[in-house]
Order: structure tokens, then C-alpha cells, then sequence
């Protein structure tokens, strides 16, 4: 499950460096993106464990990568 | 030694040109028309007799239908029934792309970022909408989950709309890198089975059937998880309790 946190750094990251290139605040907002992208890929991936984990307890099937 | 990454190129094999549109097909196109002709006769064959006790077809489809619906109960809770139709189209279209591509010589669909980036906006839009229609305007509050102090509010909603935003992102880079990565590795053993002298070349040789049997799981894996976070992400939006 590590493509979370790799997909949602880089969203974060390029939303961030898009938005420098607009108003010329470079590099703050991507600084700022690639903060807030971390801890969103941190809270996504909890929050997948977490619900696989149930799932697996109710029907007790193996997961994978 | 061969290029590793050749098998990934899409040739056209018809020119087709509407609207100012460049509509050619190419082998990739071919290979989905396949994957929905194959799952329409699966079904059209399993569904021709509706036997009390099931011959072998009828038997098959009724396991990945079962299948299914037991996950989207799980997931889901009790509307998770509406969602089978289309999640079991989805699932047995994905499976069939990635098994599809482990015959040799045959393109993987699914190592096509477009491919799994237009399923997955799909999955997405679907949740989005179903998300908007039952709770109205109220589905906002996804964004602020339960539990939040006051004080976090201004902080957890860029990070919820990131973390919203990531979603279907990876779900289509999670398929695309699993399936690519596998098929790469795949090719470049062959190629180094085929480039060295025979009493080196036994190994990699020997080591694709090991991978080739490992790919085979992963190909029902990552089908199996796209739909399993397909269903989560629909839970979501059908219970807003998170």
C-alpha cells in the first residue's frame, strides 16, 4: 500500500509547484503541498489498513501487495 | 538484447479518423473488445439454462458473482447489492486484462495508465455522485472527519481534500505499476534467457516460470483490489460516518 503515500506526496508536491508557477510564490506553496500531501498519504493509508483489516477479519481472506 | 519496455508500444492496426478525431485502433482496443466479448459469452452461456443445480459455467459465474456480493456487503452494508452489477463488470474486465496479458505475446491492457486512469475517475465520479445525491450538500463533511478538535478544522481540510484527491489517483497508479513492473521484469529475464550461453542461461529461464506463476496471483490480486477499494471508497460515501 505504499503507492498512498507516493501518489498523494507528489499530488500534493505538483499541485503546490503548479500554483508557484502562477503567482510567482516559488517554493513555499510546494513546500507547503509536499507537507500537507504526506499527511494526507499518512491518512489515507490508515484509513485503508484499517478497513482492509475489517474486511479481512469478516471473511478471513488473505491480502495482498 | 531485446528492449524490455517494447512490449508496452501500441501499434495501430487500423487507421480511423471522425469528427477531427484521432479514433485509431490500435492492439490495446482490440484486446478490451475481446475482454467484453469474452464476459458477455461467459454470461450469456451461464445465464442461458438457470438449472437448479448448476453445470460447470453457470457454476463458475455464480462463484464470482457470490463473490462479490459478499464483498460489497461487507463494505458497503446494505445497499452494497445495487453496487454488484457493476462492480462484478468491473472486476471480471480487470481480471481478464491482466490474465490476458501474461499469454506470450499478448498486449497488457491494463499497463496502460489511460486504461486504469479512466476506470478509476469512473469508480471515483460514481462515489462522488452517489455521495452528493444521498446526503446533498451535507457530503461536505467528509472532508471534516468525526472527532476533529475545533482548533484542526482549518489544518484536516487541505489535508482531506489531498487525501480525497490521491484516491483515484492511486488506485489507477497502484494497477498500472503493479502490472508494468511485473511484465517488465518478466521480459527482461527472457532476454537475458535468450542473450547468454546456455550453461548461464537456465537461470533466468528457470526463473520466469517462477515469476510467471507469481504473476498469475498478482493479476487476480490487484483485480481483486481494485474493486475491494472500489467498494470502500462507495462505502464511504454511502455511510458518512468515518
Amino acid at each position: 500500500m505504499g503507492v498512498e503515500l507516493v501518489v498523494a506526496t507528489c499530488l500534493g508536491g505538483g499541485l503546490g509547484y503548479l500554483a508557484d508557477l502562477k503567482l510567482g510564490t516559488s517554493p513555499w506553496l510546494a513546500l507547503l503541498g509536499v507537507v500537507l500531501g504526506i499527511a494526507a498519504g499518512i491518512r489515507n493509508t490508515l484509513r485503508l489498513a484499517r478497513e482492509l483489516e475489517e474486511a479481512a477479519k469478516g471473511d478471513g481472506k488473505p491480502e495482498g501487495p | 538484447m531485446e528492449n524490455p519496455l517494447e512490449h508496452f508500444e501500441l501499434h495501430r492496426v487500423a487507421e480511423l479518423h471522425l469528427f477531427g478525431l484521432d479514433l485509431s485502433i490500435n492492439q490495446g482496443v482490440l484486446t478490451m473488445w475481446l475482454a467484453v466479448a469474452a464476459v458477455f459469452t461467459l454470461f450469456a452461456v451461464a445465464a442461458a439454462k438457470r438449472e437448479t443445480i448448476p453445470g460447470m459455467v453457470q457454476n463458475l459465474a455464480e462463484i464470482g458473482v457470490e463473490f462479490i456480493h459478499d464483498m460489497a456487503e461487507d463494505n458497503i452494508g446494505p445497499n452494497g447489492h445495487r453496487y454488484v452489477p457493476f462492480l462484478i463488470t468491473l472486476f471480471l474486465f480487470v481480471l481478464f486484462l491482466n490474465m490476458w496479458g501474461l499469454l506470450p505475446g499478448q498486449f497488457t491492457v491494463t499497463s496502460q495508465l489511460i486504461v486504469t486512469a479512466a476506470l478509476a475517475i469512473a469508480v471515483y465520479a460514481i462515489s462522488l455522485g452517489v455521495g452528493f445525491y444521498k446526503h446533498g450538500i451535507g457530503f461536505l463533511r467528509i472532508l471534516v472527519p468525526a472527532g476533529t478538535p475545533g482548533w484542526l478544522i482549518p489544518l484536516m481540510i487541505p489535508v482531506e481534500i489531498l487525501s480525497q484527491l490521491a484516491r483515484p489517483l492511486s488506485l489507477a497508479v497502484r494497477l498500472f505499476a503493479n502490472m508494468t513492473a511485473g511484465h517488465t521484469i518478466l521480459a527482461v529475464l527472457f532476454g537475458m534467457a535468450l542473450s547468454l550461453p546456455l550453461w548461464a542461461g537456465w537461470l533466468p529461464f528457470g526463473l520466469t516460470v517462477v515469476i510467471n506463476a507469481l504473476e498469475l496471483f498478482i493479476a487476480f490480486i490487484q483485480a481483486y483490489i481494485f474493486v475491494m477499494l472500489s467498494c470502500v471508497y462507495f462505502g464511504d460515501a454511502e455511510n458518512l460516518a468515518h
